[in-house]
């Protein structure tokens, strides 16, 4: 039995326990919510069925695009560790460059034959290292902004809160859409069609009131991008 | 009169019962999930003396590689996902690549931030919904992985490498589309932080996600403070 085969064996039921462990989490928070939402009505059941269908719809593109690097990190570290670190916190391409870091810090190559179950587990803590001290972070710093952020205001005075969420995602997404313009024509086709598509989708939702179509305008415009952006790619090479 | 009351006595229960239900469940299950993490760790090392030289030499690479990050990107999320999505994202994980582009497609879509009880609500729920199926496609992905591969023709695998431009088109038009006149406000300083920090100062590429939003807050703070609120 190989080191990878013999470490996943010993970790699928730490694998199933964390997982399953971020099951119970989203599910305690969504029974708090729907509670408070029972008790108060702050969303009409029209909105509650768009909220889980915009969550159910809209992260089956991103979902699907690790799939290749995933693939990669389980022929490296197994199936187990992969399902236990991608599910938790990680992303896939983190995740690899971790474990591939603590591979490399005793020089040894990931998916080589001189990998014991004792460097596997070295990786693994690498990888798990990466990503706790988010869990500290969370812990320490959510709740006095949460304190800092319920505030009353003055009396008379016009509160800067609701423009907080604005300005935070204008600077994540303008980044981030910076960062793309600069990988190339067929990047920056994908990105202003996803765009594109979005803009006329809601133009097209405020015209007819079909509200239902906000839910899949994030799977739509993801679509109508890739496909842009390989078309372009394809004629550019 | 009766609607106010309400209003009133639901911020009340909003702030004093929800938001401490949120922080009991995120800050426990923080501290659980950690236990959990290296749980294996040390079974596999104490219990199975499946040990190796070099943790030492780990740590300090793992630590100098991630500590901007731990230190300054749930904060720069914070004001997206809200206290609650920020536990669950940094559990889950895929935080900028899935739990950020839902959460701002459902606030988007209600008009509302998630600094409202409206815009919190939608955005637990909508985050707790792709947590799950994340997961079931992940479950697919172990289970069947090199087969759903083999299924799939390489012209569709190519075209996953443009979901993340196509994803921040979109949300960029999301979020701009809500409040045109201060977006086009805010962009430009963000371009000229991201070319500041990655380009010019290169010491500073790994801050460069919380600068560029920690910049863009302070700029519209001081843009807000300058017009005296009038367009809040």
């Amino acid at each position: 039995m190989s080191a990878v085969q013999e470490l996943t064996k010993a970790l699928w039921p730490f694998a199933i326990l964390l997982i399953g462990f971020v099951i119970l989490q989203a599910s305690a928070f969504l029974k708090t919510a729907l509670g408070f939402n029972k008790k108060y009505n702050v969303l009409t059941q029209d909105e509650v069925k768009g909220a889980f269908k915009t969550g159910a719809f809209s992260v089956i593109g991103p979902a699907f695009s690790v799939v290749v690097i995933s693939l990669t990190l389980i022929q490296l570290v197994g199936s187990a560790a992969t399902f236990m670190r991608v599910g938790v916190i990680g992303a896939a391409a983190y995740e690899l460059n971790l474990a591939n870091q603590a591979a490399e810090a005793v020089g040894v190559t990931l998916g080589s034959p001189e990998i014991t179950t004792g460097i596997l587990t070295l990786c693994l803590f690498g990888m798990v290292l990466g990503s706790a001290p988010y869990f500290l972070n969370c812990f320490l710093t959510l709740k006095p902004m949460d304190a800092a952020m319920s505030k009353p205001k003055e009396a008379g005075k016009v509160s800067f809160t609701p423009i907080l969420g604005l300005a935070a995602s204008i600077g994540l997404i303008g980044r981030s859409a910076t960062a793309q313009f600069m990988n190339g024509l067929p990047n920056i086709s994908a990105l202003c069609v996803g765009g594109l598509v979005t803009w006329l989708i809601m133009q097209y939702v405020k015209k007819s009131g079909k509200k239902g179509l906000n839910d899949w305008i994030l799977a739509i415009a993801l679509v109508c991008g890739m496909i842009v952006g390989s078309l372009v790619r394809s004629m550019i090479a | 009169m009766s609607e106010n009351t309400n209003n009133t006595a639901m911020m009340e229960s909003y702030q004093k019962d929800f938001m401490k239900s949120v922080h009991t469940i995120g800050r426990g299950s923080m501290v659980i999930a950690a236990l959990l993490s290296f749980l294996p760790i040390a079974y596999f090392y104490f219990i199975k003396g499946w040990t190796a030289p070099g943790y030492s030499n780990v740590l300090i690479a793992i630590v100098a590689y991630g500590f901007s990050m731990w230190l300054t990107e749930p904060v720069s999320y914070y004001p997206i996902l809200g206290s609650a999505g920020t536990y669950m994202g940094y559990l889950a994980g895929n935080v900028g690549n899935m739990r950020a582009p839902v959460a701002m497609a459902i606030q988007s879509s209600l008009g509302e931030e998630v600094t409202s009880p409206r815009g919190n609500i939608a955005t637990i729920i909508t985050i707790a919904m792709s947590i799950y199926v994340n997961l079931c496609i992940l479950i697919c992905i172990v289970a069947a992985g090199q087969f759903i591969l083999d299924l799939m023709p390489q012209a569709v695998l190519n075209a996953f490498t443009f979901t993340l431009p196509s994803l921040y088109g979109s949300m960029l038009v999301m979020r701009v589309a809500g409040n045109p006149k201060r977006s086009f406000i805010y962009l430009p300083v963000v371009v000229i932080l991201y070319f500041l920090t990655t380009k010019v100062i290169h010491g500073l590429s790994s801050y460069s996600l919380a600068i560029c939003i920690v910049g863009t807050i302070i700029w519209a703070y001081i843009h807000f403070k300058m017009t005296d609120g009038k367009n809040a």
